[in-house]
């Protein structure tokens, strides 16, 4: 088990900020997932704990120790990343014993002879990696991480390459090996599904920036910025308003006022948007206390549940209502709905566009 | 109609392409076959001398084959490390090492000997200066073999290890490298259990080149050789000698030789299977990688420094020596003073070499530039046959043959084939020449043609081109071509290159009509040491020039 620190790290290629000032604090034995959209300097920032790119400033410490001009080999990491890259010139069983091998460890067969006991693998050994499936070999490429003694484990994108079914079976075997060998992992990624579903802890990484780091729940419930709100799901809605009474909070949005609930303080006059996710809000068909009127535009069944298309003052809305729920709703006709569980923010002072763009 | 026509083209075409390229590679071994009772007294059951000629030939060519393969041993020590720094290393001056590395390949070989005899025998020069005289005849230790000759031969051949050997590693994905050190891999480590087996096409690949270019290098050695004779020498000496019975023997020998060496690896690297590891006992395998674990990784830099000054020394050295020797000897001897001693004299005085020089040199060019166009017509026609018809694998795997014939072996076998021995269609002269440097030129051509076509996938647009209604000759016009020219012109510049510096075909089939780099071997063996001296520098600017302008084009 292994704590990594990282603190204030910055890395710069020519113009591109690729990591700013990022600080972080893992634990041993946990799962941490580095979430992000492509660019968002997630790799870069594996790279560095794993001492394949140099920080231009600040400093990572593994178990407490300075790292700076440890050299990869000496530093007891497993990579696991998104190409597997097992030796395409060994065997599977080669490719396992690689790691004590190199060390020169006398007894490097039995020792891989016991990982691969207690990871169940079940592997024709003299099988080259090229005649197993994707996730056969993403499995071998973790074992031979494991069996090279690391402690930490540095996965970038590992299912990024395998078909989706094999991988949501893998993520959570990756999870359970984790926990079984008491190891430490930071896994990045881009599929804020995988990271909600297995980590401890997910960093949000955008433009080389922590965004907020927490627990699934705590960044799903209580995110942190107008981007998390609308990365983590993919979609959301966004209606823009100013305060109008504090204590309970009141927003004016033009065309009506909604209570909301926050944990930030906001005074009168502020401008602030509202943000919900499609599957958060409810849609009635008579006004409540804090719903707004908005018209309904295409209806699209999905199966689980219902897509409506919906729009309020010329902004376009698109909510999420199970099934059973949502029979009743009509195209062209118009309902109400009820926001008051959406999160406040104040209004971006880069625009809301800049605000929620991934790049 | 159409595909009655279109087949009859590709026939004429296989046709000329097998009599003008193919067919001279094999015609050594008819020429025997043909004159076999000939050739049987000549060589095994002479009256007057008896088996002398064989055991000559059996003797020059062990030697030849002795120095190609140290040489490739040599090439592989220094080729490797000089491919690693070109791929993993950044720093300012990288493309100047770049060209320098591929300078040997292009440059006119006579010229470049002569550079390197004078750089390492010259009374002021750096050999002699630190107390180590070498000298024509100084000997290799262990392997027996000239010391010059040896530098010559590594210099010219160790590019072909740099050029696939550095291709190889840039394909290589980089993650394995990480990976394995990751695992605890020492740096040697790494290299010997990951990265050497994966690159190992790219070095038998590249080794192919560098034994069949020492196996037929003629030029340079001829001028470095002093007594010491090849194989490719002396087909050159006794062709020039009348002995055609035993110079066609050695060549056949030489040629059958080569491609026994050759095509079995050409044959395994074609089957593109991996190379599984070999079975190591534990116990030494522990024991190697133990042994590789101690090692230094600081001191990697030494074998970097070591190979980086190698390579200046035998390629940077040798030009610079020539060029301040042209400048000393411009008006007089330097060490008598006497001006009959000078390059002035010996070009504009009663000598009037430089009328000479300036035939030569038009000869030179004639033959490169005429040369080159045809091969180039060729090259195209012969691209198409290979990816359009169903004979192109073979035809593709027969080209190679000429690029791996010994030289001196195949304008032996010119002379057979077309002189009045043969076909008596030609007699040695510029014609001849041409039609010699043709056999080289036309696989060079189609190689890097071919290399474009199939990087660029031009035939997915030809199909494209062809689905708008464009009918076969305006695709090639208009899609083809234009798409692969770059890389016709990155080839016919290497062509137009080899096609000046070539001398160990040339002396066997220019007759009268002397070339420059085969005039440069004849005046260092006259010892006209001031013009050789001026024509080398010649030809060495002139390719250095054509050297920078093939790089301004591929950029």
């Amino acid at each position: 088990m292994s704590t990594v620190e990282v603190v204030d790290v910055s890395k710069r290629y020519g113009n591109i900020i690729a990591l700013d000032r990022v600080s972080l604090r893992v634990e041993k034995g946990e799962y941490v997932c580095v979430l992000g959209p492509s660019g968002s300097g997630k790799s870069t920032l594996l790279k560095v704990i794993a001492g394949i790119v140099e920080p231009d400033e600040g400093e990572v410490y593994i178990n407490g120790k300075p790292m700076k001009g440890v050299p990869l080999r000496r530093r007891n990491i497993g990579i696991v990343m998104q190409d597997i890259l097992l030796f395409p010139h060994m065997s599977v069983w080669d490719n396992i014993t690689y790691g004590p091998l190199v060390k020169a460890a006398p007894d490097y067969e039995e020792v891989c002879e016991e990982l691969v006991l207690t990871m169940g693998l079940k592997l024709r050994r003299r099988a080259l990696p090229s005649e197993l499936s994707r996730g056969a070999q993403q499995k071998v490429a973790i074992a031979r991480a494991v069996a090279a003694g690391a402690r930490l484990l540095l996965l970038d994108e590992p299912l990024g390459s395998i078909d989706q079914r094999a991988a949501k079976a893998l993520r959570v075997e990756l999870r359970e090996l984790v926990k079984e060998l008491g190891l430490t992992a930071i896994h990045v990624t881009h599929n804020q599904e995988e990271a909600l579903s297995i980590a401890d802890k997910i960093v949000i990484l955008r433009k080389g920036r922590i965004e907020q780091i927490g627990s699934p729940r705590e960044i799903y419930e209580n995110p942190a910025s107008l981007f998390i709100v609308r990365f983590i799901g993919g979609e959301a809605n966004f209606l823009e308003g100013v305060v109008s009474h504090t204590n309970p909070l009141e927003v004016d949005l033009g065309f009506a006022k909604v209570r909301v609930q926050s944990p930030r303080n906001f005074s009168r006059g502020d401008r602030v948007v509202l943000a919900f996710r499609p599957e958060h809000v409810v849609l009635r068909e008579t006004p409540g206390e804090n719903s707004i009127e908005v018209s309904v535009g295409e209806v699209s069944f999905v199966g689980k549940y219902f897509r409506v298309f919906a729009e309020v003052d010329g902004v376009d809305l698109v909510v999420k209502v199970p099934r059973r729920e949502g029979m009743w709703i009509k195209e062209k006709s118009r309902v109400y709905l009820d926001i008051s569980k959406a999160f406040v923010f104040k209004y971006p002072i880069e625009g809301l566009e800049a605000a929620i763009a991934y790049e | 109609m159409q595909s009655l026509y279109s087949k009859a083209l590709t026939a004429l075409a296989v046709l000329a392409i097998g009599v003008l390229v193919l067919l001279p590679s094999f015609y050594l071994f008819t020429f025997i076959v043909l004159r076999w009772s000939e050739v049987y007294t000549e060589i095994f059951n002479h009256p007057l001398i008896g088996n002398t000629y064989l055991l000559y030939i059996t003797r020059y060519l062990f030697f030849s084959f002795k120095l190609a393969l140290t040489a490739l041993i040599v090439d592989l020590l220094l080729g490797i490390p000089v491919a690693y720094i070109l791929v993993k290393k950044n720093f300012p001056g990288k493309g100047i090492l770049e060209n320098l590395v591929l300078l040997p390949l292009v440059i006119p070989t006579s010229g470049f000997g002569f550079a390197t005899l004078i750089a390492w025998t010259a009374i002021e020069s750096l050999p002699v200066l630190l107390g180590i005289r070498i000298r024509v005849d100084t000997l290799v230790p262990v392997v027996n073999i000239p010391a010059l000759m040896l530098i010559v031969h590594v210099t010219l051949t160790f590019p072909y290890i740099v050029k696939t050997v550095s291709a190889a590693l840039r394909d290589l994905e980089k993650g394995y490298e990480i990976v394995s050190e990751s695992l605890g891999a020492s740096p040697l480590t790494t290299f010997r259990k990951v990265i050497f087996p994966l690159i190992l096409p790219g070095i038998f690949s590249g080794s192919v080149l560098a034994f069949a270019r020492s196996l037929g290098e003629t030029g340079a050695t001829m001028v470095v050789a002093g007594v010491t004779t090849t194989a490719s020498i002396a087909i050159v000496k006794w062709e020039l000698e009348g002995k055609l019975a035993p110079a066609a023997f050695l060549g056949a020998l030489l040629v059958a030789a080569a491609l026994a060496v050759i095509l079995p690896v050409e044959y395994f690297l074609g089957r593109k299977k991996r190379v599984r590891g070999v079975g190591v006992p534990k116990e030494l395998e522990l024991k190697v990688v133990s042994a590789e674990r101690k090692f230094l990784s600081k001191l990697s830099f030494v074998k970097d420094a070591v190979s980086l000054l190698f390579l200046f020394i035998v390629v940077v050295m040798p030009i610079i020596s020539l060029v301040v020797f042209t400048v000393k000897y411009w008006s007089a001897d330097p060490y008598t003073g006497r001006p009959e001693g000078g390059i002035l004299y010996q070009l504009y005085g009663p000598p009037n070499y430089s009328s000479l020089i300036t035939r030569s040199l038009t000869t030179s060019l004639i033959v490169a530039t005429t040369s080159t166009l045809i091969s180039l017509y060729l090259a195209v026609v012969t691209i198409m046959v290979i990816e359009k018809t169903r004979l192109g694998r073979v035809l593709r795997a027969l080209l190679k043959i000429p690029l791996v014939v010994p030289t001196s072996a195949l304008g032996l076998s010119m002379v057979l084939l077309w002189g009045p021995l043969g076909l008596s269609i030609l007699r040695p002269s510029i014609w001849l020449t041409i039609l010699t440097h043709i056999v080289f030129s036309v696989p060079v051509i189609v190689e890097t043609g071919l290399a474009s076509y199939e990087e660029l996938e031009v035939e997915l647009y030809e199909e494209t081109a062809r689905t708008l209604g464009a009918n076969p000759y305006d695709v090639l016009e208009t899609v083809s071509i234009p798409m692969i020219k770059r890389g016709l012109v990155a080839g016919g510049l290497l062509a137009f290159t080899h096609s000046l510096g070539e001398t160990g075909a040339t002396f066997l089939v220019m007759g009268d009509h002397i070339t420059i780099s085969t005039l440069v071997v004849n005046l260092v063996e006259a010892l006209a040491i001031p013009t050789a001296l001026f024509a080398s520098t010649l030809l060495i600017l002139f390719s250095l020039v054509l050297l920078t302008l093939a790089s301004l084009v591929s950029k």
